[in-house]
């Protein structure tokens, strides 16, 4: 192997913008700087070569997160995400009504305060999102976020370091931080156009109302006829419970399906990066389903959760990163710059 | 003035530049010789620092050579460029000022620059 060739793989360190607008020269700058007979490198220049090629890539990597292509997509998703937590808030609710109805015949005179002040305070945040008010919107999503916590502590004081008990929150977390780095609401409006925002809206109200069906599926309503031999009874329970599940993993199915088709509608640009941050958190949701008891309404009641114990928390911890990662791989390559400078169309 | 002041390579690579465009050796050589020896700049770290002053517009290509199939491109100083020279080294000449008057107090050589 030559001295060039040697040098040449050092280059190869930079990203390829910077070997495509330096690299001959520089090659020219080594060769002529090297002795007569120098078969290697100085360690003193690959040492330099490597960490400046260090530092333009992690500045690359910087400037990279910090375009307004990445806020525009945080935009898109933190609106997307706040109209669906106001459709999530709202879903106990219409289940609770929902129960009470199937099972007194009317509707109950009040369902408890706290899922009232959590509808009402996302409802609340839709609004600013949707008047495009950036200044309230995130402010806002932030103050819900904390009142969560707060509620959440008072209702589970044995819980508290039990992350699975947080992961409703941490969704709101979530959507808080997408509408503060985001280039602002007005602008994620703009983006998702009246056709993006219908399916989100749509989406919402599948997600709001889909438990109204619940209670004429579910295993204690109506009860089994009687006097039923005990294998029947278990037979229709199991359906029943089989059925509550399934129609919970379509709602799920349904609403991911809703919000793809609106993330569909944006911009190219935008919409690979906004993949690329939902990607990642539907799968980490998706695993938190599939862990919990209560996840996807207990999918086949007589088993345990899929997930459950360490298999979960190792899905958890190696699924979302290995997606935003390939996400941004992909990413990188379909948007690499040319020799032109004019990156792939 | 709000600029932030020049690091010690981009002074004197402005510096090597004010005299005559030179490619990227030329520029490693008349740095040595500026610098009496004491700044040897590797070409990592002269890339680096070529590209952030011809982002901020203080030097530009002058021109591009082929010799012996390999590519030397020339660069210069640009009117901000020159500018931002003059004035980096008054604010290092009033250092120096400041700097030499008080040693001549402590009765130091360093004062009699």
């Amino acid at each position: 192997m030559t001295l060039e060739t040697r040098y040449r793989r050092l280059l190869a360190w930079y990203p390829a913008e910077h070997r495509a607008r330096y690299a001959d020269e520089m090659l020219g700058v080594l060769m002529d700087g090297s002795s007569p007979g120098q078969r290697y490198p100085r360690l003193r220049e690959s040492l330099d070569l490597l960490t400046t090629a260090t530092w333009r890539r992690l500045g690359q990597a910087r400037a990279g997160f910090t375009d307004s292509r990445w806020a525009d997509a945080s935009a898109v998703l933190g609106v997307l995400a706040t109209i669906l937590l106001c459709g999530k808030a709202v879903r106990p609710i219409s289940s609770a009504l929902a129960y009470h109805i199937a099972f007194y015949g009317y509707a109950p005179y009040q369902v408890h305060w706290s899922l009232t002040l959590r509808a009402a305070l996302w409802a609340g945040v839709t609004v600013a999102v949707l008047g495009g008010w950036r200044r309230i919107a995130a402010p806002a999503a932030w103050f819900v976020v904390c009142t969560d916590a707060v509620l959440l502590l008072a209702r589970h004081p044995d819980q508290r370091l039990d992350p699975l008990t947080w992961w409703a929150t941490m969704l709101e977390a979530i959507a808080a931080v997408l509408l503060t780095a985001s280039s602002g609401p007005r602008r994620g409006l703009r983006l998702l156009a009246r056709r993006g925002l219908v399916l989100a809206a749509v989406a919402a109200v599948v997600e709001a109302l889909a438990p109204v069906i619940e209670p004429f599926l579910a295993q204690d309503w109506p009860p089994p006829p009687a006097p039923a031999p005990l294998p029947e009874f278990y037979f229709f329970a199991s359906l029943r419970q089989t059925v509550v599940s399934g129609l919970a993993l379509g709602t799920y199915l349904a609403v991911a399906a809703l919000i793809a088709w609106s993330i569909n509608t944006t911009d190219p640009v935008v919409r690979r990066r906004a993949v690329i941050v939902a990607a990642p958190l539907a799968a980490a949701l998706a695993i938190v389903q599939l862990s919990v008891d209560e996840g996807f309404s207990g999918l086949v009641y007589v088993l345990p959760p899929p997930l459950s114990g360490t298999a979960g928390w190792a899905a958890l911890l190696t699924v979302p990163p290995f997606l935003a990662a390939l996400g941004l791989l992909l990413l990188r390559r379909r948007e690499r710059v040319g020799p032109s400078g004019v990156p792939p169309v | 003035m709000t600029e932030v002041p020049l690091r010690e390579p981009a002074f004197l690579i402005l510096t090597a530049l004010a005299d005559q465009p030179q490619h990227g050796y030329g520029v490693i050589e008349e740095v040595r010789r500026i610098s009496d020896g004491q700044v040897r700049l590797q070409a990592g770290t002269l890339y680096a620092v070529l590209d952030r002053l011809r982002e901020a517009g203080l030097i530009e290509v002058d021109r591009e050579e082929v010799v012996q199939s390999r590519l030397r491109r020339y660069y210069k100083l640009t009117g901000l460029g020159a500018r931002r020279l003059a004035e980096e080294t008054v604010r290092l000449r009033r250092n120096v000022t400041v700097a030499g008057q008080r040693l001549r107090k402590l009765g130091l050589s360093g004062g009699a620059a």
